[in-house]
């Protein structure tokens, strides 16, 4: 995951190969900024604008409203206890994996790391809505079959319960923390463990007193990724919180739109959750600022050590469970409701059917919905991947004075939770002269802007790996900038351009929290589609839509994985 | 000029001097950049003439690279302007892009371009020159069977050892008969062997092409074994440019004596007629000192294979004669590295260590006194 490894490398200081540049060049960067200007840095300032904003001129009423409620106060704690329960549950569950992963000679490793990228791309509503069907009070899988062993009245189970949506959410969220975690341990000399070892240190000892410190950075920066994608996740609290009376942010944000709609009151109410971001991020920078010796220094080698049977198959058992709870159950529980008449009945050969992707698919809706997501998604990656080259090589290059802006700007999204994004594109283009609300366009603008991190760090460390001198070879044969471009840059970076574009084209078809703020009725996607089908209770079209999602995001997978040569579950 | 070099590393006495007093091809003045933490190229003043070749030398950070960069046409000055037959191709407020300046650059990594194979990448200059592609052909085969690497034309660079990129670089570089050849420490990435056969290549190629040359390096020997003029920088400043063996046997400054080769700093008092060192002194006339009066305190470089060294015993039995100087002295180190001996003496009795430098068979055991034979017209004074 190239996500949020971002280098601001630049070329050697105060060189600048741009001079000089047609006019045509001169065109595309005022273009560039422009674009940027547009849809980074106008929305941005016209949510905090709009938020005091009124028919009658500028005012705090929207602050009053949206603040004087215990209720509303209410959904913002809840959304960061959420966040932080989440985070938590995830860390212990993803840290032995991960050490596992990266220090052990543990067993199946192919399998765990194959199986937690199924996880990762699984989004998780939609694993929320598996686990109903296996974990719903009464008529979930695994509480009947209790009932059923035992002989009890009820299942020990409730998913719809503050518990339940924080196990879900922090099983999906367990590949983000994997990632972190196992890349900073391979960025860990082993001969720094091994030091410890030879004065007599065991395995787990080594590990809690040499390792864990050690890697304690990059739990850090995964369990920040992973809280500040929980405060602003929507579907899963939508699904599971509702049923149980547990509201969050999030959920609480889509009710101003409700009526009677007050959306001023909603971009005031979502300025906290920026807030929240943008103090976590200080916080890193803050704890990264004393620690900078950590994983970078003493990179010989990081081997992988032999450890005792248990540990190793112990792990390994571990690896599996998590998987079967992840992946595999919900994955055939859907499958089962998917190809069922009625997903509550037992597997049987007149309870098989395809008449549900057949219904499904006879659906002006779905059809629709599945049109809108591929195109809005092939579009959204392919502006993001365009925006994100551009910035990045005139980061990375100096292009032109001041470009280096750009690269703050081009990830300065991340601070802005999706929610938060998807108000203010409503705020900045819903009213003449855009008049953008509802449309396909406005969305494919917002995915373009919440993926542009994504992009632009594919692209960055792509062109950092790309010496600049490869580039002057070019200029002092004759060549100018957009020669050396199209004939050494462009070649050189195919891969990182197309595993980029799969990067954002993945979480863009399943992306949510933004749309459910711009969609009109001519632009549903198949993620907005698959709530109102759970919330309506028809769970067996949800299953149905549901792997159609995972259908096209495996196939983007593979594609991306075979073709590209990349590991998508690696930050590198 | 260049021509009068027929074979490299030859030149030590060439006439090469009366380049720089023909109207300059190249030209920087008062050259300065500025990085924004000091500066890091300072008021630099050369003159390069046509076909010449100069290395632009000194340690690591004194601005070298710069320089070369900004006459490349990749950093712009902050100071002074560069000047090309007489046209200003660079100042602070002008700036002529690097593709525009006739000049073709050979970097310190190569920056071959990894997808193309060695034709491909020996053709691209040619192909934007727009040269017609059976001249392409031609001049891609030629200009490879020049390097020598004909038979390697459709590899890629990946596919070749350090060597044979090194030599793909000067290919690509030179195909294009480019007026200007800049090269930046094109050998450092090299092992020995290669880098004293490259020397020649790349000297053999200059000759052959007649290009105007400013090579960029921290080896003393291949900037002494390649150019006509050589330029020293130290923290940013110019600090002498001459022909090489005028920087070895007149060094101007410390620093300059100490860089190029190796050499013995000796203190001493300048009178009218004398030239007073600690323990001994010397009538001025002997000396080939400059026009300048040199009075007070001087210090003079001394190399240490300037220094002859015999045994007491011989140099009682032989008088000394003309102008040189007798010194004696005890070994107090001895070190044999092969092809040379060296030495460390004492002069007198507490007196100053000097180096010295012998052949193989001149043997001097630790503690022999011996006597130096010392030319006192081989003593540079130094700043």
């Amino acid at each position: 995951m190239a996500f949020f490894h971002v280098p601001f490398r630049r070329s050697a200081p105060g060189t600048n190969g741009g001079m000089g540049n047609g006019l045509a060049t001169g065109f595309l960067w005022a273009g560039v900024v422009a674009a940027l200007a547009l849809i980074v840095v106008y929305p941005t300032v016209k949510l905090f604008v709009f938020s005091f904003s009124s028919k009658a001129g500028p005012t705090f009423d929207n602050y009053l409203h949206a603040f004087g409620r215990v209720r509303y106060l209410l959904a913002l704690w809840n959304s960061l206890l959420y966040g932080a329960a989440t985070t938590v549950v995830a860390t212990l569950l993803a840290l032995p994996l991960a050490w596992g992963f990266a220090r052990i000679r543990m067993p199946g490793k192919s399998i765990i790391r194959t199986g937690l990228l199924a996880a990762f791309v699984t989004p998780s509503y939609l694993g929320a809505v598996a686990w109903i069907l296996l974990a719903g009070p009464n008529a979930g899988w695994i509480n009947r079959a209790w009932m059923f062993l035992s002989g009890a009245e009820q299942g020990p189970f409730n998913i719809y319960s503050f518990s339940g949506i924080v196990f879900i959410s922090a099983l999906y969220a367990i590949p983000y923390i994997f990632i972190y975690v196992s890349d900073g341990l391979g960025a860990v000399s082993s001969e720094m463990e091994d030091a410890a070892r030879m004065l007599g240190a065991g395995t787990i000892r080594v590990a809690l007193t040499v390792t864990l410190p050690l890697v304690a950075p990059a739990i850090f920066n995964g369990c920040l990724i992973v809280f500040l994608d929980t405060i602003a996740l929507f579907g899963t609290p939508a699904v599971l919180g509702l049923p149980a009376h547990f509201n969050v942010a999030a959920v609480q944000l889509l009710e101003f739109f409700e009526y009677p709609v007050h959306p001023e009151a909603a971009a005031a109410y979502s300025l906290p959750l920026i807030a929240i971001t943008c103090l976590a991020l200080w916080l890193q920078r803050v704890l990264r600022g004393r620690r900078t010796y950590v994983t970078v220094t003493g990179r010989t080698s990081a081997h992988v050590g032999a450890a005792p049977a248990v540990v190793r198959w112990g792990l390994f058992a571990y690896g599996m469970v998590i998987l079967a709870l992840a992946v595999v159950l919900p994955l055939a529980c859907l499958a089962k409701a998917a190809f069922s008449v009625a997903w509550g009945r037992p597997l049987s050969l007149e309870n098989l059917t395809i008449g549900n992707f057949t219904d499904l698919l006879a659906t002006n809706d779905a059809r629709l919905a599945i049109t809108n997501s591929l195109v809005i998604a092939a579009l959204a990656a392919t502006a993001a991947m365009a925006l994100g080259i551009c910035a990045a090589y005139a980061v990375v290059r100096r292009t032109f004075p001041m470009s280096g802006a750009l690269g703050p700007i081009s990830v300065g999204t991340l601070a802005i939770p999706g929610i938060t994004l998807g108000i203010g594109f409503y705020s900045a283009f819903s009213a003449a002269p855009f008049s953008l609300y509802g449309t396909t366009t406005i969305i494919v603008l917002a995915f373009t802007v919440r993926f542009l991190p994504i992009a632009y760090g594919s692209c960055a460390s792509g062109l950092a790996a790309i010496s600049a001198q490869l580039e002057e070879a070019v200029r002092s044969l004759g060549g100018s900038q957009a020669t050396s471009f199209r004939h050494v840059v462009a070649p050189l970076l195919r891969k990182h351009l197309l595993s980029g574009w799969v990067l954002v084209f993945i979480p863009a078809i399943r992306e949510l929290s933004v749309v459910i703020f711009l969609a009109g009725p001519a632009s549903r996607t198949i993620s907005m589609l698959l709530l109102d089908y759970s919330e309506g209770g028809n769970l067996e079209l949800t299953a149905a839509l549901g792997l159609i999602l995972l259908a096209i995001t495996l196939v983007l997978v593979v594609a991306g994985q075979s073709l590209l040569g990349r590991d998508l579950l690696s930050r590198s | 000029m260049s021509e009068v070099h027929k074979v490299s590393g030859h030149h030590a006495a060439a006439p090469a001097a009366h380049a720089a007093e023909t109207v300059p091809y190249l030209a920087l003045r008062g050259l300065g950049r500025d990085f924004g933490a000091g500066l890091a190229v300072e008021d630099v003043n050369l003159d390069i003439a046509k076909g010449e070749f100069i290395s632009l030398i000194g340690p690591s950070g004194c601005g070298k690279t710069t320089t070369l960069r900004m006459i490349a046409g990749f950093v712009q000055p902050s100071a002074g302007v560069i000047e090309k037959d007489g046209v200003v191709i660079a100042s602070a407020k002008r700036m002529l892009p690097p593709e525009k300046r006739g000049m073709v650059m050979i970097f310190q990594s190569y920056a071959l371009w990894p997808h193309k194979t060695v034709a491909e990448n020996v053709a691209f200059g040619l192909r934007l020159r727009k040269v017609a592609d059976a001249d392409v052909r031609r001049r891609v085969t030629e200009m490879l069977q020049a390097v020598r690497l004909d038979a390697l034309a459709s590899r890629y660079p990946a596919e070749l050892s350090g060597g044979q990129q090194q030599r793909v670089a000067l290919a690509r570089a030179i195909v294009v008969r480019p007026a200007v050849l800049l090269l930046d420490e094109p050998l450092s990435n090299l092992d020995a062997n290669l880098r004293e056969e490259m020397r020649v290549e790349i000297r053999r190629l200059h000759d052959e092409f007649k290009m105007t040359t400013i090579l960029v390096t921290h080896d003393q020997a291949e900037a002494m074994a390649t150019s006509d003029r050589i330029a020293i920088m130290n923290k940013g400043r110019l600090e002498q440019v001459d022909r090489p063996f005028a920087l070895y046997a007149r060094p101007r400054t410390r620093f300059i004596a100490s860089f190029i080769g190796r050499t013995n700093f000796l203190e001493a008092r300048c009178n009218g007629t004398d030239v007073t060192f600690d323990g001994f002194s010397i009538a001025r006339q002997h000396f080939d000192l400059p026009e300048q009066q040199f009075s007070g305190a001087v210090t003079f470089s001394l190399r240490p294979q300037s220094i002859g060294m015999e045994g007491r015993t011989a140099v009682e039995a032989a008088p000394s004669g003309g102008a040189a100087l007798r010194l004696s002295a005890t070994v107090v180190e001895a070190a044999f590295f092969g092809d040379y001996w060296e030495y460390v003496v004492r002069l007198g009795a507490g007196g100053q260590s000097l180096r010295v430098l012998s052949r193989p068979n001149e043997t001097f055991d630790v503690g022999q006194d011996v006597v130096l034979n010392v030319d006192p017209r081989l003593m540079a004074p130094v700043l």
